[in-house]
């Protein structure tokens, strides 16, 4: 008897699963249009607003509020709808990332996920958000695109090719490589160097000038020896690949050491005037960054000078003392996404927006980045140029003006 | 004199009763109706709640694993990270690049964690405490550092790992993971009962006491490194499995001290103590993320406010559980089935 009941316990649990197998495959296609009520447009995005990245989600967070206010305030909405807007925290952690999108995508039911900051959170969730065919944005590196991601949008040149015309400056506009003079590039030893190193060697040993390279614990602030390491080499240019608070405690090490270098920052989340704040101005004059997107201060820039004022006319006056590349990123994350939204017409859906992304064309943000394009992309990346800053010192104020135009990388990098 | 009433149906008093896991009818039936509720789950939840159960579920695979050294042993590890990390890779290395079948890959990844385990108890089985925590920290770095410069597994840019065949789907892959829970809590469970966790127990409290009365120290800590890496492996394999990529990143220092902190709101030396504390760590940051949600929605509370809000609120709701449960949620459940036993009696 004992055993009967047994038997019959398992065969009615094991029937149970089966069944419930079956209705849970069928219980996952979505049905409805999601993203889209009678009058509103939900758009969410996935941004460290806690931790050690928490800098790069509130400045993204801030443009991104401010361009959708005033879309829903003084352009009447898209397409005669208000978009209400999701921020979800993960931390700079992939594990949060996963849970937070997964909210927005199935709970809040967004219509994009714009963007996902970081690329160990994009490549976490990228899988998911390719199967739910949902628009993602992420910037700037280029692995998370690699393979066939046709819902991933980037905004920006990757790291890599930033990389490469950083040391293609160096090396031909300083004279480096006639002089004889050598790189030294620090990078953290994540996936945020692992591209920008990529770069830089593949560009260095194309030009023929001679690239060192350390890689560092991404949070350290001991550069004590990595600063002994660049006087030993002899290396006249550093390239300061790590987070500000690091490039500024190298600053004060290869100071302190009294080296006579010149600093070049080698890609848009390292070209910032805020590491003098942290680093003193010894370095200010001698220091070149490699950006794609136009700086934060940068007030000959009509899209940024427009954002400028509107956080002036706000009162946001930390916003405008803050030099933060992620101010000018959200804005133009979110004026893309907008125009994706417009083009797709009143009866916008996901995959509506998806197509009429990837059929976008020299799309002009007005300032901020080159025009967007995306139709006939591999890869849905835009940017293939960079242009470098100068830092500059005016009563007292470190700053970065644009000395070159967009330019291209001076070696081939492919991304696939 | 204090006396305890315990109905006859707490007594044991045979030795059929001491071996079963579930000898009360009312607990039997609760958990039939917890099973049947986990299993039903797919069939109403969406993909994020379901994630959620699954990440909780891979939350109390590693925590149970991690109790065996700590709470049971009373070898304090901080190479749960690295364990995991060791079980993810190998996951994604047999599976991914050498097409073995997934349970196939699983066991192996467990397997092969263990021995991990083991190598780095060895060496280290005369060490305790502040020292044996460091040489589990040191090993949590060069773990780390020799993944990210692996070129066979992408170094820094991480690897893709398949979902198994059955478990591409949200609901199939949550019943994955809920197979294997059910198996590891089982063996946990019977492991907690037998001569092996009393033996753990005693080597915890007073192991020179253990030695004299004949059980061996260096074999029973290596069991206990065995186990709690194969536990930590197998939650590792499934996390990869569950985000199908992985890179050194999703293995922070901080996930270490994530699961010391599971097992020790749960409670350190019972099986039971780990599930809670998984639950309750797992569960309370996305309580406290919807509450934020809403208050941001109703208030003019901007979303940035509750950034690392959030991180003050959940080390609040952590130093309160730690200073009014002492004993961990555990001890705090048992206290509250023995008061709701004998009320209306005080004792």
């Amino acid at each position: 008897m004992k055993t009967k009941s047994k038997f019959l316990s398992v065969l009615f649990v094991a029937v149970l699963v089966i069944v419930c197998y079956g209705k849970s495959e069928a219980a996952e296609p979505q049905k409805e249009v999601p993203g889209i009520s009678g009058d509103k447009i939900l758009i969410g995005a996935s941004l460290p607003l806690s931790g050690p990245a928490a800098y790069a989600g509130r400045g993204t967070l801030e443009s991104l509020i401010m361009y959708y206010d005033y879309i829903n305030k003084e352009q009447g909405g898209v397409n005669g709808r208000q978009i209400k807007f999701i921020a979800e925290d993960d931390g700079y952690d992939p594990g949060k990332a996963v849970q937070a999108v997964r909210k927005l995508v199935t709970i809040d039911k967004v219509i994009a996920v714009a963007p996902v900051i970081g690329t160990p959170c994009i490549m976490a969730v990228r899988g998911f958000l390719n199967t739910e065919k949902i628009v993602a944005f992420n910037g700037i590196s280029g692995d998370p695109f690699i393979g066939n991601w046709p819902y991933l949008f980037g905004l920006g040149t990757p790291y890599e090719i930033q990389a490469a015309i950083g040391v293609g400056f160096i090396a031909n506009d300083l004279g480096a490589k006639k002089a004889g003079d050598s790189i030294y590039m620090v990078i953290p030893d994540d996936a945020f160097g692992a591209p920008q190193f990529k770069g830089a060697d593949l560009a260095a040993k194309e030009l023929g000038i001679k690239l060192t390279v350390e890689k560092v614990p991404r949070q350290t602030d001991q550069f004590a020896g990595v600063a002994m390491n660049i006087k030993r080499s002899g290396a006249r240019y550093v390239m300061a690949g790590t987070p500000r608070t690091g490039t500024a405690a190298l600053m004060r090490e290869v100071e302190a050491q009294q080296l006579d270098v010149t600093f070049l920052g080698p890609n848009d989340v390292n070209t910032e005037a805020a590491i003098f704040d942290l680093a003193g101005k010894k370095y200010a004059e001698k220091y070149y960054g490699v950006h794609s997107i136009s700086l934060w201060e940068d007030e000959n820039d009509p899209l940024i000078k427009w954002a400028r004022d509107r956080f002036k006319a706000a009162g946001k006056m930390d916003v405008l003392k803050e030099k933060n590349f992620f101010y000018v990123w959200g804005l133009i994350v979110a004026k893309t996404v907008v125009e994706g939204l417009k083009r797709a017409g009143p009866d916008v859906s996901r995959e509506k927006l998806a197509d009429n992304l990837r059929n976008m064309e020299n799309f002009d943000l007005g300032g901020g980045v080159a025009p967007v394009t995306y139709k006939g992309q591999t890869l849905l990346i835009t940017g293939t140029t960079a242009r470098v800053s100068k830092g500059t010192v005016v009563g007292g104020v470190v700053s970065l003006k644009p000395i070159t135009e967009q330019r291209k990388s001076p070696v081939a990098i492919k991304l696939q | 004199m204090q006396v305890q009433i315990i109905p006859k149906r707490y007594l044991k008093e045979n030795h059929r009763d001491y071996l079963k896991m579930v000898p009360i009818r009312i607990k039997q039936v609760s958990l039939v109706l917890l099973l049947m509720a986990l299993i039903l789950t797919p069939t109403w939840a969406g993909g994020y709640v379901l994630g959620l159960l699954t990440h909780t579920m891979i939350a109390v695979i590693g925590a149970v694993g991690l109790n065996f050294m700590v709470g049971f042993t009373g070898q304090v590890s901080l190479g749960q990270a690295a364990y995991m990390a060791v079980g993810a890779y190998t996951m994604a290395i047999f599976a991914g690049q050498f097409g073995l079948p997934f349970f196939a890959a699983l066991l192996i990844a467990g397997l092969i964690t263990a021995s991990a385990s083991v190598l780095v108890g060895a060496p280290t089985l005369h060490l305790k405490g502040f020292y044996l925590s460091m040489a589990t920290f040191v090993f949590h770095f060069i773990v780390i550092m020799l993944i990210g410069r692996w070129d066979f597994v992408g170094t820094q840019s991480g690897i893709s790992v398949p979902r198994p065949v059955f478990g591409k789907s949200d609901g199939s892959f949550f019943y994955v993971t809920f197979t294997v829970t059910a198996l590891l809590l089982y063996c946990g469970f019977n492991l907690e009962r037998s001569y092996l966790g009393r033996a753990w127990g005693a080597i915890r409290d007073r192991d020179l006491a253990a030695a004299a009365v004949g059980i061996s120290l260096a074999r029973l800590k290596l069991w206990a490194n065995a186990w709690s890496g194969f536990y930590a492996g197998v939650a590792g394999a499934l996390f990869a499995s569950f985000l199908s990529y992985i890179s050194p990143e999703h293995f922070p220092f901080l996930l270490t001290i994530q699961y010391l902190g599971m097992i020790l709101v749960g409670g350190l030396g019972t099986v039971l103590g780990s599930v809670f504390g998984a639950v309750f760590m797992s569960l309370i940051p996305e309580g406290i993320r919807f509450l934020s949600a809403v208050i941001v929605e109703h208030t003019k509370l901007a979303p940035t406010f509750f950034g690392d809000a959030q991180l003050v609120f959940f080390g609040i709701i952590i130093i309160c559980t730690l200073i009014y449960a002492p004993k961990g949620l555990f001890g705090f459940w048992e206290d509250t089935k023995l008061y709701f036993r004998t009320w209306p009696l005080s004792y």
